[in-house]
């Protein structure tokens, strides 16, 4: 009980609004010059060069400037303005007891932390204070944490973290959350998809994207428990999301058999960025990755109790029908287990066969449909590498360079080229600068000032690599292996690194740097110094993480959510019933799906009045529904009765009446809404 | 009282040798700085005289026990003790200072027997009183004349007397009677005071339930002493609700926890000091800055022994109920409402210091780090004194209204006889300078009507008209000067750094 209290009061204080004192860093170089008294003092009369030298001197008024915005980051009013109060008497606790027991050692750190914020980043020290009363509270309360309290911790941090603010960060839903969730309202409704198909098995059309099915079936129930809104499209991802960490830590204990390990890889997954960034939206892979994850737990599980190998192939198929970039996973991970445990499914031949016989008439008509038909095969093809002329236009000018001589014909195959630009997206996906600094290009994938992720993951992965062959742990090959098969799917496509599409990679690396972290612990000499310096590095990387997350992030980057949408939406419903046409413009795309999500449209009125065209790569679009119609620029000259308008700024018919304007976060228009006639 | 009594030869001497240095550094110079005296010191000043001459003070009432001054009604102590010096010396700075140089003085002494009492050892009792001997923030405030110097010495000595009637109930009579005092002398002291008290009860409780019968002069004291407040009540508040966090601000609880911690600032301990000119000096703390670590490792011992011994834990509550007075008021932090924290923190840091001097670290080690005290600790002191004696008094002669008494004092050398003289209120309450400095027959200034005009000078806010063809001197700020054929300007008074106050013209 006291642990579920400690952590509420934990949670509350971390998300207490930051409240830093400025540190002008130009102060510093401004006192160079002794400001206050030069030799001529500005009191007045001249003095004697010596004693102005002796009184004022530069190091004196720098110390003091130093000192002014040194001590700003110790001042009790700031502290408890950060930490709650309640927090500040924990802090205060927490000193006085460093203080009085004499661990002196522990304060370095602490006296050297207020020296950030010249260095222009003040943000960890206040999140240093709220670390810091944290610390208090447990030695307040004498909590002497057990693995099961901190796994009860981690969980609610885990629950916490992709739960607070589901609804407003990210900023808003883009198409395929969307998408997701009107069809899912639409099946909840009438069983069928939003273009009328029965319960589909292998796809759901959508925009001609053939969405798998699996995310928009777990949204149904949380929709019809929270109704058609932002929270309950993204709460089956959340949800999933805190299972995934809870399953880390299950799987991390079956593979390394310590509850320690396995504690810290599931708080590392609880706090990563990238798993963040998934769990937060309506993302299909993130629901895969739990599938995925899950096989794989269950598949480990199952050398001990073998009927387990028929759920946890069911869980590769579901992974499968979950997200798209999972067939390329599966496969591969499967033969990585299959050699791993081998002898195991030599034993256990018999349940193998059976879920192999389940798996597979699950998987026929999946199969059927990603092979056999254009649509299934287009999405696929569109992205691949393998489809670009490149490595053949290349191969043929250098072979024909060589005058097409048999040697060059071996040494220029387009074959190596294709197998040199695959290599290339391979290798990217373990790009430092992907991985630890920038993380995704595509902002709607990573917050982009920070890596997927944490720095201080990095000398830990190195060492979990190093322990895990140098202890010659049991299940090494199966945990690298995970690893380095994971960007193989991805590769074959042309956006690479692709957080989204790689996510199946995860929990590994955390499994690894908690291995690692682990036993540099067990290594190290300096054991406290080498926790204090691991907690400090993950407590600023990830407060910064955060910070971005909720502040800046959404701000920056609210156009590629399609944030703007939904205010036109609001906008347009009042007007609605006057209204003979509605004129929305598509050129953000896909501007129909909002309109059926936030009005809500019921799906048999969109049926009766939809007006659907197929291009020949199988995209599908709307070009209109009851009063809407969705163009990308209109002749406005033809049109009859009362019209209202939905364009970006500048196609506004200039006849019609201003009526309101939606602006992103960036200050910019993206739509003005207008009235005709007026 | 029988640590009067001291044998230890040294001890003593080296107690007389702080007890001057005190001497010296509250009463040398203290005429020319402070610059000049400030407008509230020259209030204090002209009632003190018009009770000593007739009884009454400037607005006529007869031996008030609240001053109306300025309309704040100050406590009675404000201006009662300043009349053996002023009938002494006189209405000047030293009659008018003397009181609070003097006070400030003994309270030295008195932290010297307060210190023995809780902490009983004579190394941290002279640490003690020569902290606060050379302290910036009691210097600041005993070199000049305010109620708030008063309050702190009535109720230290107090506190003081309290602890020696734990032994012997009689000095409990005392202490009562010096909180009394204490009541009376400053408008922070309404909350103080009892404060102090009640925290004094509960933490000696027990001792007290055993002296029962003899508690009962000291309450009747304490509780006639509270009288002057209550009988007048609602101008007792006066003060309190101009500045009161309860009746300016909307989250009055969260206001005063920030106004409580901001004392605790190291900011505005150790390098900003209180913002307001005449509480600090500008360029350094309220405190010396190596007292910072000695005020924290005294701090945590206090903490850790303070559950053996009540006069230490009395010296906790002392610490901790010291800034609430000024927390209920804005604006904080404000060194002189938290005035009672200055003994405190120089008993604790004379107990941090002593704990380093008796630490078990090596001999060479603590010989470095007494080493590294030692000089900070003496470049901070030189500094303070350099910009308080030099500096000082140049950069902060506009906070203490600098320039009335030049003003005045050359007007009156050069006036005719029912010349009229018109004084710009541009600076605040003029007629009091006027009646201080030309040392206005009180009784005069009672009975007359028009109080818009004192000996011939008439005051005046953005325009003077001139009633007749007479010649007038007027005395006006810089900008206030417009010109005029016939304007002859026959004095500027300057600042000491140069800026000019007043104009002195004659139309």
């Amino acid at each position: 009980m006291k642990i579920v209290l400690i952590t509420f009061i934990s949670m509350i204080l971390v998300f207490k609004h930051v409240n830093i004192p400025t540190c002008n860093t130009k102060t510093a170089t401004l006192a160079l010059k002794p400001r206050i008294f030069q030799q001529t003092t500005i009191d007045g009369s001249l003095q004697n060069t010596y004693l102005t030298r002796f009184f004022h001197n530069k190091l004196g008024i720098l110390g003091s400037e130093f000192g002014k915005c040194y001590f700003n980051f110790f001042d009790p009013v700031i502290i408890a303005q950060n930490t709650l109060y309640i927090g500040f008497i924990s802090w205060i606790f927490l000193a006085y007891k460093i203080l009085s027991l004499k661990k002196l050692k522990i304060l370095i750190p602490v006296l050297f932390f207020p020296i950030l914020p010249f260095l222009n980043i003040p943000f960890p020290v206040a999140y240093f204070h709220k670390i810091f009363a944290i610390i208090g509270l447990l030695t307040m309360f004498k909590i002497t944490l057990s693995s099961k309290h901190l796994l009860g911790a981690v969980l609610i941090f885990a629950i916490f973290l992709r739960f607070y603010k589901l609804a407003d960060v990210p900023i808003a839903l883009y198409w395929d959350e969307v998408s997701l969730g009107y069809n899912a309202y639409s099946i909840l409704k009438t069983q069928r998809d939003e273009h009328g198909n029965f319960m589909p098995f292998t796809n759901f059309a959508a925009f001609g994207d053939y969405k798998p099915p699996l995310y928009i079936y777990s949204a149904v129930p949380s929709i019809a428990i929270f109704g058609l809104n932002e929270f309950a499209v993204r709460f089956p991802s959340a949800f999933f999301g805190v299972l995934t960490v809870i399953l880390t830590y299950y799987l991390t204990l079956e593979l390394t058999a310590s509850r320690k390990i396995a504690l810290v890889a599931g708080l590392f997954l609880a706090i990563s960025p990238w798993h963040l960034q998934f769990s937060r939206g309506a993302f299909e892979a993130n629901l895969g990755l739990f599938f995925s994850t899950f096989a794989i737990y269950l598949f480990v599980k199952s050398t001990k109790t073998k009927w387990l190998i028929i759920p946890s192939l069911l869980s590769f198929i579901a992974a499968m029908y979950t997200f798209t970039g999972q067939r390329l996973f599966v496969p591969f991970i499967l033969i990585v287990l299959l050699i791993q445990f081998r002898k195991q499914l030599l034993n256990n031949i018999r349940f193998v066969l059976v879920a192999l016989f389940l798996a597979g008439f699950f998987f026929w008509p999946l199969y059927r449909f990603a092979t056999q038909t254009i649509e299934g095969r287009l999405r696929f093809e569109e992205v691949t590498i393998f489809r670009d002329l490149d490595p053949i236009n290349e191969s043929v000018r250098y072979r024909q360079t060589d005058n097409f001589t048999w040697w060059a014909d071996l040494i220029h195959n387009r074959r190596l080229n294709y197998l040199n630009q695959y290599l290339i997206h391979y290798f990217d996906a373990f790009n430092p600068s992907f991985l630890f600094s920038r993380g995704d290009v595509n902002p709607r994938l990573s917050v982009q000032e920070v890596g997927e992720l944490y720095y201080i993951d990095l000398p830990l992965i190195l060492a979990g690599i190093y322990f895990l062959f140098a202890k010659k742990q049991k299940y090494r090959f199966l945990i690298i292996s995970w690893l380095l098969i994971s960007p193989l799917g991805p590769a074959t496509a042309r956006e690479t690194p692709h957080a989204l599409r790689m996510i199946h990679i995860l929990p590994t690396f955390q499994v690894i740097a908690a291995y690692g972290a682990y036993h540099l612990y067990q290594r190290i000499k300096f054991k406290r110094a080498y926790f204090g310096i691991i907690i400090l590095f993950l407590a600023a990387n990830f407060f910064y993480y955060l910070h971005m997350y909720y502040i800046h992030w959404p701000k920056n980057y609210s156009g590629e959510w399609q944030y703007g949408y939904k205010q036109a939406v609001n906008a347009v419903k009042p007007l609605l019933s006057q209204a003979d046409n509605v004129f929305v413009s598509n050129y953000l795309g896909r501007a129909y799906i909002y309109f059926l999500f936030y009005m809500p449209v019921e799906p048999q009125d969109f049926w009766q009045s939809k007006d659907v065209f197929k291009d020949k790569f199988s995209f599908i679009h709307v070009n209109g529904f009851g009063k809407f119609r969705f163009v990308e620029s209109a002749d406005f000259t033809k049109i009859k009765g009362k019209s209202i308008f939905v364009m970006p700024q500048g196609s506004t018919p200039k006849e019609s009446m201003l009526i309101g304007e939606i602006k992103d976060l960036q200050g910019k228009t993206v739509f003005e809404i207008s009235q005709l006639p007026n | 009282m029988k640590y009067f009594l001291i044998k230890d030869k040294l001890n003593l001497i080296a107690l007389l040798i702080i007890v001057l240095l005190a001497a010296a550094l509250r009463i040398w110079q203290i005429t020319g700085n402070p610059p000049s005296l400030f407008v509230d010191e020259v209030s204090n000043g002209y009632n003190t005289y018009s009770i000593l001459k007739t009884g009454r003070d400037e607005y006529g009432n007869f031996m008030p026990l609240t001053f109306r001054a300025f309309g704040d009604y100050n406590p009675a102590l404000s201006v009662y003790l300043l009349v053996p010096t002023i009938a002494i010396f006189g209405l000047n700075e030293y009659g008018v200072r003397l009181p609070s140089a003097i006070l400030g003085i003994l309270i030295v002494l008195i932290v010297y027997v307060l210190a023995l009492e809780i902490f009983q050892n004579k190394k941290i009792a002279l640490f003690s009183s020569l902290l606060l001997a050379i302290s910036p923030w009691h210097l600041q405030f005993s070199r000049y004349d305010h109620e708030a110097n008063f309050m702190l010495f009535f109720s230290v000595l107090g506190i003081t007397l309290f602890l020696s009637g734990i032994k012997k109930h009689t000095f409990l009579i005392f202490s009562a009677i010096s909180f009394a005092f204490a009541l009376n002398s400053y408008h922070a002291a309404k909350i103080w005071v009892p404060l102090i008290i009640i925290a004094t009860i509960f933490i000696y409780r027990k001792e007290l339930s055993r002296a029962k019968a003899n508690l009962v002069i000291p309450s009747t004291i304490i509780i006639i002493s509270a009288l002057p407040i209550f009988l007048n009540f609602k101008n007792s508040l006066i003060r309190g609700q101009s500045v009161s966090i309860l009746n300016n601000e909307k989250a009055p609880l969260e206001v005063f926890i920030r106004g409580y911690l901001s004392h605790l600032s190291p900011n505005f301990l150790f390098v900003q000091g209180d913002p307001i000119g005449r509480h600090s000096v500008k360029g350094i703390g309220q405190l010396y800055v190596f007292e910072a670590p000695l005020i924290l490792i005294g701090l945590i011992s206090l903490i850790k022994i303070a559950n053996k011994s009540q006069n230490q834990k009395l010296l906790l509550g002392w610490f901790l109920v010291a800034p609430i007075p000024a927390a209920l008021a804005i604006p904080t932090p404000h060194a002189l409402r938290a005035i009672a924290l200055i003994p405190a923190i120089s008993l604790i840091t004379a107990y941090g210091l002593f704990i380093i001097i008796n630490s078990q670290v090596g001999k060479i080690k603590k010989v470095l780090i007494l080493a590294a005290i030692s000089t900070v600790a003496s470049y901070n002191i030189i500094t303070y004194f350099h910009l308080y004696y030099i500096h000082e008094p140049n950069i902060k002669s506009p906070d203490w209204s600098y320039g009335y008494k030049q003003a005045i004092n050359f007007i009156e050398s050069i006036r005719e006889d029912n010349q009229i003289i018109a004084f710009t209120n541009y600076y605040g309450h003029p007629y009091i300078y006027v009646l201080f400095y030309t040392k206005h027959d009180p009784k005069s200034y009672q009975l007359d009507q028009n109080k818009e005009r004192v000996g011939g000078y008439e005051f005046f806010g953005e325009n003077w008209e001139k009633p007749n063809n007479e010649k007038a001197i007027l005395a006006r700020a810089p900008w206030q000067v417009t010109y005029n054929p016939n304007l002859k300007i026959l004095k500027s008074i300057h600042g000491p750094s140069g800026e000019v106050f007043f104009v002195i013209t004659e139309e």
